[in-house]
Formats: C-alpha cells, structure tokens, sequence
C-alpha cells in the first residue's frame, strides 16, 4: 500500500528506467513526442491508482502504456504520428532505399519503423512486445490481456504488413526472401 | 548475407530509441495533471453531491435546530431556502446544483476533501487605547499571526511556518511594537498538534487539537473560542454550513478568472467568556472550479475574562487564501523530544 500524493517511487522508477520505458512508448506512439505523451498519461494513470500499486510498480507501467497504447489510441481513432509520410510515399521510400550506397540497412530500417507506426495498435503492441521486449506469445498475450491466439494472429499480420514493405525494398535491389530468411 | 527479417525488425526499433531520455520534469507533469484531474473530478462530484448537501443542510438545521439554537442563538436560519434549493434540486435532476448557493455548498464540501495550501493571517485590535496618559487612543494591534502552509482534511496532515508578532498595547511591551516574535514550525498530525521553534527538529510542543489551536498555543491569543467562528477553515467551513446566513453577491471577472462572492453573517451567543456578537464576513469562489479562494472573516467581541478580550473590545480579523489544490501533504510525526502540552481553557 502506497501514500497517496507522494509519488516518490515513480520518480525514482523513471530516473532509473525511464530510458528504457520512453523507447516502448516511443515506438507505440510512432514519435518521441507522441511517446512522452503516451508514457506521461500513463504515469498520470498509474498515479490515480499508486495507493493500490503492491506489486513491482514498472511492470504495472509498462501495462499501463500497452494498454493505453491499443485502447486510448483506438479510442481516439488517432493515427501515430509518422513524420509526415503516407503509406505511398513510404513505398517509395523503401523503393529509393535499396539502391545505392552502402546505407540500405539504414534505409530499411527507417522504412519497417514507419510501416511499424502505421499498423493497428494492438497489432503494434504485439510486435513490440515480441521483437522489442522480447516476450514470449504467452507473455505478451498476458500483457495485453488478450489470448495467445490473438496475438499469434496480430504478430502474423503485423510481420506480413512489414513484410510488404521489406518486399517493394527488396525487389529493386534483388534481395530474395526465402522462409523468412532475407540473402 | 542472411538475416532473418524479425532481426531487422528488432534492430529497426533499436535504431529508433538510441538514445532517448524522457525530460527530466516527466514525473513532475504527470504528477500536476494528476492533481488537476483530481480537482476537476471532485469539483464535478460535488457539483452534484452539493444538491444533496443543501438538502442535508435543510434537514439539518431543522432537526438539530435545539443544538443549532443553543449555540446561535438569534442565527438566521437558512434551511428553509436550504430545502426549497434541495427540492427543486431534486426536481430537476441536479440543475439547480448550479445556483450560487448550492454551489457554494459544493465549493465547501470540496475544500474539507481536498488538500490546499493555505495562507491564514490573524489579526487582534483592541480599539481605542491610550499609550500614554498624554497620547490620544487608538487602536492597537496586540497579535499578528502568519502562517503559510499545506494542509490535507481528508487525512489530517498539514504543515507550516507561522510567523507570530505580539505588538503593543497593554498585552506586550512598547519596545516590542511590531518586532518579529518568532517562527514557529506547526505539523499537524491526526488529532494532534506539533509546534517547535523554526529550525529546531528536535524539541516539539504537542498537544490534542487543531491547526488553529497550534497557532493559539504560539500566539498567545487568537480566536475566542466561540461556536465554531474559528479560523480552522474546516471548523469554519462546518459551522458556516450548519448556521450562517449566505447571501451571493455577484461575479466579478469572466472565464477562468471568474470570482463569485457571498457575504455571510451569523450570530454567536455569549457564553462565560465573551458576550452574543455577531460575525460577518466573506467568501469568494473560483466560478468556474468552484473552488474557495479566500475567505474573510471579522468579529468584535467583549468579554469579561482578560486573557479573551482584555476587559475591553477585541476585534479578530482572519483571512484564509486557499490555493494549489491537489497538493501533495506529506507530514512525518516529529521525533526527538517532544513535551506535551495540557489542553488550552476553552479549546
């Protein structure tokens, strides 16, 4: 049981994680900005009920964000923000991006980020949770409070969205993409 | 070259968040709109549960009107408009929670449940005294009391800083006129008070009682104790609630620096300290919040003993500036040695 009105734990939590949870937000949000917004409502959140908060208080904050990231962001039907580009010009970009000079990798990258921040949220979550966090479907799924097969199916449709995106990139520079397995 | 695409993906997002550090004031904003979101809450909550207040006011005075009486006698009932607010209230739904006085009602329920920093001046006069048998009268302050602190009703915590001056008169050396007598440290813990020297964390007063009585016990004299005209705001904010006469009289200022101001009087009957007077003074609202802001408040009494009016008219004037609602109070129980103190004549 936590005092109300002191939040000294959350602020110690914040200097010592606070990088760490800023990325999460960061990449469910589609911008640093947006990813202060998320993980400051969600500190807001967790404050509201810090005198029920027994358990390790980052692992409630980091539901917090998740669940603040599918649920508030579907609520609001607010898109990410995407540094200004639509889903063609990001096409494109992975077009552009393969050719060249060394900096395809690069280039790929920014190009997956983009299409990551485009997706639905909850199918965002779930490939955060999976390839940046590094959960297990279970974990994940208890994460989200979903079920493991939801989140199969978001990850599944979340990877062949990027998938698409890797492909148009791919395919200019004649990448080949076999079981998964870019060569 | 092979790499699998869920590699690319996850140096992807490392690419991304390189680097990132929230700003180092993240904790301290979330923490503000907290408060703010806090205050709106219960501001909206007795909004509504003011209509029912006005109602308990009405039933209230109606049944307690024995206990009511032998307090104040004389006091302006107010419970029958009380009533009639409540019921139309009730009629529709809630609408009439927006009348001046409901939400008056509301704004005093709201303030006993949230905690505020409070700014609280007590000032004494005694009227019409001669320095000298050769100087003309006038009216001289005895005691000033300052106190700036935070205070949270619904755990009974509060802390602050009082700056006490006694300054002239009969009660207080000439030298002594308008010289800074002390700061006092005040802490109130539950149903007990804590005072110290300013500075000094290891020597405490303590006794049962209230943020008022902590200032009482330091200054010397403030308040009579007289029928809840106290300058503990949620003493004074029940006493106004059960037995004063309000009246709205208008709103100055517009959008969120509105102010609604009610004038309030009551009636306090003597008892073997002081003689019946009457108390009046005034509160204003933050219109849109309806939050208190300030409340005044001034009484003249008389009274036979010394140590409550000195034989003569004493004039008590209290001005309580609430402000920061939603602040944080974190309050320890003083350590070191602490004396306790017997229960102040009257208290």
């Amino acid at each position: 049981m936590r005092s109300e009105g002191s939040f000294e734990g959350l602020s110690a939590l914040v200097a010592d994680r606070g990088a760490a949870l800023l990325a999460t937000a960061t990449l469910l949000a589609g911008s640093r900005a947006a990813g202060e917004d998320l993980l400051q409502a969600a500190l807001e959140r967790v404050m509201r009920h810090w005198h029920r908060v027994s358990d390790d208080p980052e692992i409630y904050l980091r539901r917090t964000i998740y669940h603040l990231a599918v649920d508030q962001w579907r609520a609001r039907r607010r898109q990410p923000e995407v540094l200004g580009r639509t889903g063609t010009q990001l096409e494109t970009d992975a077009l552009h991006a393969g050719q060249s000079d060394g900096t395809d990798a690069v280039h790929l990258r920014m190009a997956l980020i983009q299409g990551l921040s485009q997706l639905p949220p909850r199918q965002r979550a779930v490939l955060v949770l999976r390839y940046w966090e590094q959960l297990s479907e279970s974990e994940a799924a208890d994460v989200l409070g979903c079920s493991v097969g939801t989140v199969k199916s978001s990850a599944s449709r979340g990877l062949a969205r990027l998938r698409e995106v890797a492909a148009v990139w791919a395919a200019d520079d004649s990448k080949t993409l076999v079981n998964g397995v870019w060569s | 070259m092979n790499f699998a695409f869920e590699d690319v993906l996850t140096a992807s997002m490392r690419d991304e968040v390189a680097g990132l550090e929230p700003a180092p004031d993240l904790v301290a904003r979330a923490a503000r709109r907290h408060r703010q979101r806090s205050v709106r809450l219960v501001a909206t909550a007795t909004g509504t549960a003011g209509v029912a207040a006005a109602v308990a006011i009405g039933m209230t005075v109606a049944s307690v009107g024995a206990g009511a009486n032998r307090t104040s006698a004389g006091a302006e009932k107010t419970g029958p408009g009380a009533e009639r607010a409540g019921a139309s209230a009730a009629r529709t739904g809630g609408h009439a929670a927006s009348s001046p006085r409901a939400r008056l009602v509301a704004a005093m329920i709201t303030s006993t449940r949230l905690s505020y920093r409070l700014h609280l001046v007590n000032t004494s006069t005694l009227a019409g005294h001669r320095m000298t048998p050769t100087s003309g009268t006038r009216d001289l302050i005895n005691w000033y009391a300052d106190y700036t602190g935070v205070y949270s009703p619904s755990t009974g915590t509060g802390t602050g800083v009082d700056v006490v001056r006694l300054q002239s008169g009969t009660l207080a050396p000439r030298s002594s006129y308008g010289t800074v007598e002390g700061y006092i440290q005040v802490r109130i813990v539950g149903d007990r008070y804590y005072t110290s020297s300013a500075g000094n964390d290891q020597h405490w007063r303590s006794g049962r009682g209230t943020l008022v009585q902590a200032l009482v016990l330091n200054g010397g004299r403030a308040w009579a104790p007289t029928s809840g005209a106290s300058a503990d705001p949620s003493v004074l904010l029940a006493a106004l609630r059960r037995l004063g006469s309000v009246k709205f009289v208008g709103q100055t200022g517009t959008g969120a620096n509105a102010l609604d101001t009610y004038d309030f009087r009551y009636h306090i009957a003597g008892d073997g300290s002081v003689k019946a007077h009457e108390l009046t003074g005034t509160i204003v609202l933050h219109a849109q919040s309806d939050l208190i802001s300030k409340i005044t408040m001034r009484t003249t009494v008389t009274g036979a003993q010394p140590q409550i009016a000195d034989g003569g008219r004493t004039t008590f004037t209290t001005v309580m500036t609430f402000s920061d609602y939603g602040v944080p109070v974190s309050v320890e129980t003083p350590t070191g040695v602490v004396q306790s103190l017997k229960p102040l004549p009257g208290s």
